[in-house]
Protein backbone atom coordinates (compact mmCIF):
# COMPACT_ATOMS: atom_id res chain seq x y z
CA UNK A 1 0.00 0.00 0.00
CA UNK A 2 1.37 3.37 -1.22
CA UNK A 3 -1.24 6.12 -0.24
CA UNK A 4 -0.56 9.90 -0.52
CA UNK A 5 -1.54 12.36 1.83
CA UNK A 6 -3.95 13.62 -0.51
CA UNK A 7 -6.14 10.34 -0.81
CA UNK A 8 -5.16 10.20 3.47
CA UNK A 9 -7.43 13.64 3.50
CA UNK A 10 -10.13 12.13 1.40
CA UNK A 11 -10.23 9.02 3.42
CA UNK A 12 -10.26 11.00 6.58
CA UNK A 13 -13.37 13.24 5.52
CA UNK A 14 -15.03 10.41 4.48
CA UNK A 15 -14.88 8.65 8.01
CA UNK A 16 -15.37 11.79 9.22
CA UNK A 17 -19.12 12.41 7.51
CA UNK A 18 -19.69 8.69 8.20
CA UNK A 19 -19.12 9.29 12.07
CA UNK A 20 -21.47 12.13 12.27
CA UNK A 21 -24.39 10.01 10.47
CA UNK A 22 -23.66 7.38 12.74
CA UNK A 23 -23.61 9.46 15.79
CA UNK A 24 -26.63 11.39 14.89
CA UNK A 25 -27.90 7.84 14.23
CA UNK A 26 -27.34 7.13 17.76
CA UNK A 27 -24.61 4.21 16.64
CA UNK A 28 -22.11 5.41 19.53
CA UNK A 29 -19.72 2.26 18.80
CA UNK A 30 -19.31 2.84 15.22
CA UNK A 31 -19.15 6.43 15.52
CA UNK A 32 -16.07 6.36 17.36
CA UNK A 33 -14.72 3.45 15.51
CA UNK A 34 -15.23 6.01 12.57
CA UNK A 35 -13.58 8.65 14.01
CA UNK A 36 -10.26 6.33 15.04
CA UNK A 37 -10.18 6.30 11.37
CA UNK A 38 -9.76 10.34 10.72
CA UNK A 39 -6.93 10.59 13.78
CA UNK A 40 -4.61 7.60 12.19
CA UNK A 41 -5.41 9.39 8.38
CA UNK A 42 -4.29 12.88 10.20
CA UNK A 43 -1.23 11.07 11.41
CA UNK A 44 -0.40 9.31 8.37
CA UNK A 45 -0.54 12.42 6.33
CA UNK A 46 1.91 13.83 8.68
CA UNK A 47 4.24 10.94 8.43
CA UNK A 48 4.25 10.77 4.68
CA UNK A 49 4.91 14.64 4.66
CA UNK A 50 8.39 13.36 6.99
CA UNK A 51 9.33 10.86 4.41
CA UNK A 52 7.23 7.67 5.76
CA UNK A 53 5.59 7.24 2.35
CA UNK A 54 5.35 3.18 2.54
CA UNK A 55 4.82 2.95 6.44
CA UNK A 56 2.12 1.00 6.96
CA UNK A 57 0.80 0.62 10.68
CA UNK A 58 -2.35 1.41 12.52
CA UNK A 59 -3.52 3.19 15.81
CA UNK A 60 -2.94 1.05 18.80
CA UNK A 61 -0.04 -0.70 17.02
CA UNK A 62 3.00 -0.45 19.04
CA UNK A 63 5.26 0.17 15.92
CA UNK A 64 3.00 2.78 14.57
CA UNK A 65 3.19 4.43 18.11
CA UNK A 66 6.56 4.26 18.24
CA UNK A 67 7.21 5.55 14.92
CA UNK A 68 4.77 8.51 15.40
CA UNK A 69 7.13 9.16 19.11
CA UNK A 70 9.93 9.05 16.84
CA UNK A 71 8.57 11.78 14.63
CA UNK A 72 7.97 13.96 17.33
CA UNK A 73 11.77 13.48 18.72
CA UNK A 74 12.91 14.04 15.26
CA UNK A 75 10.38 17.58 14.17
CA UNK A 76 9.90 18.94 17.37
CA UNK A 77 9.43 22.51 15.52
CA UNK A 78 6.26 20.76 13.55
CA UNK A 79 4.94 19.90 16.86
CA UNK A 80 4.61 23.17 18.28
CA UNK A 81 2.08 24.33 16.49
CA UNK A 82 0.42 20.79 15.72
CA UNK A 83 -2.49 19.64 18.19
CA UNK A 84 -0.88 16.35 18.46
CA UNK A 85 0.97 17.98 20.96
CA UNK A 86 -0.14 16.45 24.18
CA UNK A 87 -0.03 20.14 25.93
CA UNK A 88 -1.84 21.32 22.98
CA UNK A 89 -5.48 22.73 24.19
CA UNK A 90 -6.89 21.03 21.10
CA UNK A 91 -5.24 17.52 21.84
CA UNK A 92 -7.65 14.84 21.05
CA UNK A 93 -6.80 13.01 24.36
CA UNK A 94 -9.98 10.68 24.23
CA UNK A 95 -9.69 9.84 20.41
CA UNK A 96 -6.00 9.22 20.61
CA UNK A 97 -6.39 7.17 24.02
CA UNK A 98 -9.39 5.40 22.45
CA UNK A 99 -10.89 5.59 26.40
CA UNK A 100 -11.79 7.81 29.09
CA UNK A 101 -8.34 7.56 31.20
CA UNK A 102 -6.31 5.10 29.47
CA UNK A 103 -3.61 6.38 28.26
CA UNK A 104 -2.43 2.80 26.58
CA UNK A 105 -4.09 2.99 23.38
CA UNK A 106 -4.75 -0.33 23.86
CA UNK A 107 -8.30 0.09 22.96
CA UNK A 108 -7.78 0.70 19.03
CA UNK A 109 -5.69 -2.58 19.14
CA UNK A 110 -7.84 -4.72 16.43
CA UNK A 111 -7.56 -7.59 18.71
CA UNK A 112 -9.63 -4.97 21.67
CA UNK A 113 -11.82 -3.34 19.75
CA UNK A 114 -14.70 -6.57 20.34
CA UNK A 115 -14.77 -5.67 23.59
CA UNK A 116 -14.13 -1.95 23.95
CA UNK A 117 -17.45 -1.23 26.33
CA UNK A 118 -17.09 2.73 26.55
CA UNK A 119 -17.49 3.13 22.80
CA UNK A 120 -21.68 2.50 23.28
CA UNK A 121 -21.75 5.23 26.11
CA UNK A 122 -23.46 8.59 24.44
CA UNK A 123 -21.38 10.97 26.73
CA UNK A 124 -17.84 9.31 25.81
CA UNK A 125 -18.89 9.71 21.48
CA UNK A 126 -20.35 13.23 22.10
CA UNK A 127 -16.75 14.14 23.24
CA UNK A 128 -15.12 12.05 20.64
CA UNK A 129 -17.53 14.02 18.21
CA UNK A 130 -16.16 17.27 19.54
CA UNK A 131 -12.52 16.02 18.89
CA UNK A 132 -12.81 14.80 15.15
CA UNK A 133 -13.44 18.75 14.63
CA UNK A 134 -10.28 20.05 16.10
CA UNK A 135 -9.06 17.00 12.97
CA UNK A 136 -11.12 18.53 10.32
CA UNK A 137 -9.65 21.88 11.71
CA UNK A 138 -6.18 20.37 11.50
CA UNK A 139 -6.44 18.74 8.15
CA UNK A 140 -7.52 23.04 6.66
CA UNK A 141 -4.59 24.15 8.85
CA UNK A 142 -2.51 21.87 6.89
CA UNK A 143 -3.69 22.49 3.54
CA UNK A 144 -3.12 25.87 4.17
CA UNK A 145 0.60 25.51 5.15
CA UNK A 146 1.33 23.79 1.90
CA UNK A 147 1.90 20.24 4.13
CA UNK A 148 -0.85 18.94 1.92
CA UNK B 1 11.33 41.72 -2.56
CA UNK B 2 10.36 39.10 -5.35
CA UNK B 3 7.46 37.46 -3.14
CA UNK B 4 6.37 40.73 -2.04
CA UNK B 5 6.58 42.33 -5.65
CA UNK B 6 4.70 39.38 -7.12
CA UNK B 7 2.03 39.70 -4.10
CA UNK B 8 1.06 43.21 -5.16
CA UNK B 9 0.84 42.59 -8.38
CA UNK B 10 -1.51 39.29 -7.70
CA UNK B 11 -3.27 41.95 -5.68
CA UNK B 12 -3.60 44.48 -8.17
CA UNK B 13 -5.10 41.58 -10.64
CA UNK B 14 -7.56 40.68 -8.34
CA UNK B 15 -8.87 43.85 -7.94
CA UNK B 16 -9.11 44.68 -11.42
CA UNK B 17 -11.95 41.89 -11.23
CA UNK B 18 -14.21 44.13 -8.82
CA UNK B 19 -17.04 41.11 -8.40
CA UNK B 20 -14.21 39.07 -6.97
CA UNK B 21 -13.95 38.71 -3.36
CA UNK B 22 -10.11 37.42 -2.18
CA UNK B 23 -8.20 36.49 0.53
CA UNK B 24 -4.52 35.68 -0.01
CA UNK B 25 -2.28 34.43 2.88
CA UNK B 26 1.02 33.91 1.82
CA UNK B 27 3.59 31.61 3.91
CA UNK B 28 7.03 31.31 4.85
CA UNK B 29 7.46 29.17 1.69
CA UNK B 30 6.78 32.14 -0.25
CA UNK B 31 3.61 30.61 -2.06
CA UNK B 32 0.53 31.91 -1.89
CA UNK B 33 -2.99 30.25 -0.37
CA UNK B 34 -5.35 32.20 -2.53
CA UNK B 35 -9.54 32.00 -1.85
CA UNK B 36 -11.82 33.73 -4.29
CA UNK B 37 -15.46 34.18 -4.51
CA UNK B 38 -17.71 36.11 -6.92
CA UNK B 39 -18.26 35.82 -11.02
CA UNK B 40 -15.88 34.80 -12.89
CA UNK B 41 -13.57 32.96 -10.43
CA UNK B 42 -12.67 29.89 -13.10
CA UNK B 43 -11.51 32.48 -15.81
CA UNK B 44 -9.89 34.39 -13.01
CA UNK B 45 -8.50 31.18 -11.44
CA UNK B 46 -6.83 30.60 -14.76
CA UNK B 47 -5.19 33.62 -15.61
CA UNK B 48 -3.38 34.20 -12.16
CA UNK B 49 -1.93 30.58 -13.30
CA UNK B 50 -0.74 31.06 -16.34
CA UNK B 51 1.22 34.20 -14.98
CA UNK B 52 2.27 33.53 -11.44
CA UNK B 53 2.06 29.91 -10.91
CA UNK B 54 5.68 29.38 -9.18
CA UNK B 55 4.12 31.66 -6.56
CA UNK B 56 0.48 30.05 -6.10
CA UNK B 57 0.27 26.96 -3.37
CA UNK B 58 -3.17 27.14 -4.60
CA UNK B 59 -6.52 28.95 -5.53
CA UNK B 60 -9.63 27.50 -3.66
CA UNK B 61 -12.93 28.98 -5.39
CA UNK B 62 -15.32 29.19 -2.83
CA UNK B 63 -18.59 28.12 -4.39
CA UNK B 64 -16.36 24.88 -5.65
CA UNK B 65 -14.80 23.68 -2.43
CA UNK B 66 -16.56 21.08 -0.46
CA UNK B 67 -14.85 21.49 2.52
CA UNK B 68 -15.98 23.99 4.68
CA UNK B 69 -13.45 23.80 7.76
CA UNK B 70 -10.79 25.40 5.35
CA UNK B 71 -13.05 27.98 4.30
CA UNK B 72 -14.01 28.88 7.46
CA UNK B 73 -10.09 28.49 8.87
CA UNK B 74 -9.24 31.07 5.76
CA UNK B 75 -11.91 33.47 6.60
CA UNK B 76 -10.95 33.76 10.71
CA UNK B 77 -6.73 34.36 9.54
CA UNK B 78 -7.56 36.29 6.55
CA UNK B 79 -10.04 39.39 6.09
CA UNK B 80 -11.64 39.89 2.90
CA UNK B 81 -9.90 41.76 -0.25
CA UNK B 82 -6.50 41.82 1.80
CA UNK B 83 -2.88 39.61 2.51
CA UNK B 84 -1.85 38.20 5.81
CA UNK B 85 1.84 36.46 6.24
CA UNK B 86 1.03 32.93 7.61
CA UNK B 87 4.58 31.83 9.32
CA UNK B 88 5.39 28.50 8.98
CA UNK B 89 7.67 27.05 12.12
CA UNK B 90 8.71 23.72 11.14
CA UNK B 91 11.33 24.69 8.32
CA UNK B 92 14.75 24.25 7.96
CA UNK B 93 16.73 27.51 6.92
CA UNK B 94 19.77 26.09 6.48
CA UNK B 95 21.54 27.49 3.20
CA UNK B 96 25.41 27.13 1.77
CA UNK B 97 26.29 30.18 1.06
CA UNK B 98 29.19 31.51 -1.33
CA UNK B 99 30.06 34.30 0.48
CA UNK B 100 33.38 34.67 2.76
CA UNK B 101 33.45 37.03 5.86
CA UNK B 102 37.23 36.97 7.73
CA UNK B 103 35.97 37.85 10.86
CA UNK B 104 32.94 37.32 12.57
CA UNK B 105 31.77 39.55 15.62
CA UNK B 106 28.35 38.14 17.30
CA UNK B 107 26.18 39.95 19.27
CA UNK B 108 23.96 37.33 21.94
CA UNK B 109 22.13 38.10 25.20
CA UNK B 110 19.50 36.84 26.93
CA UNK B 111 17.33 39.56 27.81
CA UNK B 112 16.05 42.17 25.71
CA UNK B 113 17.18 46.01 26.01
CA UNK B 114 20.86 45.89 27.23
CA UNK B 115 22.73 47.55 24.56
CA UNK B 116 23.16 44.39 22.31
CA UNK B 117 22.20 46.42 19.06
CA UNK B 118 24.00 49.62 20.40
CA UNK B 119 26.87 48.09 21.24
CA UNK B 120 27.27 46.46 18.21
CA UNK B 121 26.39 49.60 16.14
CA UNK B 122 29.23 51.28 17.61
CA UNK B 123 31.56 48.74 17.35
CA UNK B 124 30.83 48.64 13.32
CA UNK B 125 31.54 52.35 13.06
CA UNK B 126 34.39 52.20 15.47
CA UNK B 127 35.61 49.51 13.03
CA UNK B 128 34.37 51.53 9.85
CA UNK B 129 36.59 54.73 11.21
CA UNK B 130 39.71 52.01 11.44
CA UNK B 131 39.26 51.66 7.38
CA UNK B 132 37.54 48.32 7.88
CA UNK B 133 34.92 47.15 5.96
CA UNK B 134 31.96 46.09 8.21
CA UNK B 135 29.00 44.67 7.08
CA UNK B 136 26.28 44.80 10.30
CA UNK B 137 23.32 41.70 9.83
CA UNK B 138 20.52 42.13 12.29
CA UNK B 139 19.51 38.47 13.12
CA UNK B 140 16.57 39.58 14.98
CA UNK B 141 13.47 38.81 12.79
CA UNK B 142 10.90 40.29 14.79
CA UNK B 143 12.20 43.89 15.90
CA UNK B 144 15.13 44.38 13.94
CA UNK B 145 16.84 48.03 14.87
CA UNK B 146 20.35 48.28 14.28
CA UNK B 147 19.62 49.84 10.66
CA UNK B 148 17.25 52.73 12.09
CA UNK B 149 21.02 53.78 13.84
CA UNK B 150 22.68 54.28 10.68
CA UNK B 151 19.62 54.99 8.02
CA UNK B 152 16.75 57.53 7.65
CA UNK B 153 13.45 55.96 7.56
CA UNK B 154 12.61 56.24 3.71
CA UNK B 155 16.14 54.71 3.15
CA UNK B 156 15.29 51.51 5.13
CA UNK B 157 11.65 51.69 3.25
CA UNK B 158 13.44 51.46 -0.03
CA UNK B 159 15.49 48.27 0.63
CA UNK B 160 14.10 44.85 2.10
CA UNK B 161 15.93 42.92 4.86
CA UNK B 162 17.58 39.83 5.79
CA UNK B 163 14.24 37.90 6.51
CA UNK B 164 12.96 38.78 2.66
CA UNK B 165 16.57 37.37 1.70
CA UNK B 166 15.85 33.83 3.41
CA UNK B 167 11.96 33.85 1.80
CA UNK B 168 13.27 34.90 -1.21
CA UNK B 169 15.73 32.29 -1.80
CA UNK B 170 12.36 29.85 -1.44
CA UNK B 171 11.51 30.86 -4.72
CA UNK B 172 15.25 31.62 -6.30
CA UNK B 173 18.69 30.63 -5.99
CA UNK B 174 20.20 34.12 -7.70
CA UNK B 175 19.01 37.03 -5.68
CA UNK B 176 21.04 40.51 -5.59
CA UNK B 177 22.21 40.53 -2.33
CA UNK B 178 22.42 44.77 -2.78
CA UNK B 179 18.13 44.52 -2.76
CA UNK B 180 18.84 43.47 0.77
CA UNK B 181 21.36 46.09 2.11
CA UNK B 182 21.45 49.31 2.67
CA UNK B 183 25.05 51.02 2.55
Amino acid sequence: MNMSKEEFRKFAFLMIKDSKILYSKNSNHNSVYFAGYALESYIKIILIHHGNEDFIGHLGDSDFLDKFRLLITLHPDFFTTSILKETSSDYPKKLFNGGGNSDTKASWKISSRYKVRHWTDSNFAQDIQAEIVKIETALAQLRIDGVL
Amino acid sequence: MIITEKIVKIKEYLEENKNIEYRIINNTLGKNLILINGENTKTVSKNLLKDYEEYIQEIIIEAQEEDNFIINEIKKICPKNSVVHRNISYLNWYREVDIKFHNIIAGYSFKGGMGRSTSLAYLAYLYKLLGKKVAVLDCDFEAPGIASMFFSKKEREEKSGILDYFVDLNISEKLNLDDYCLQ
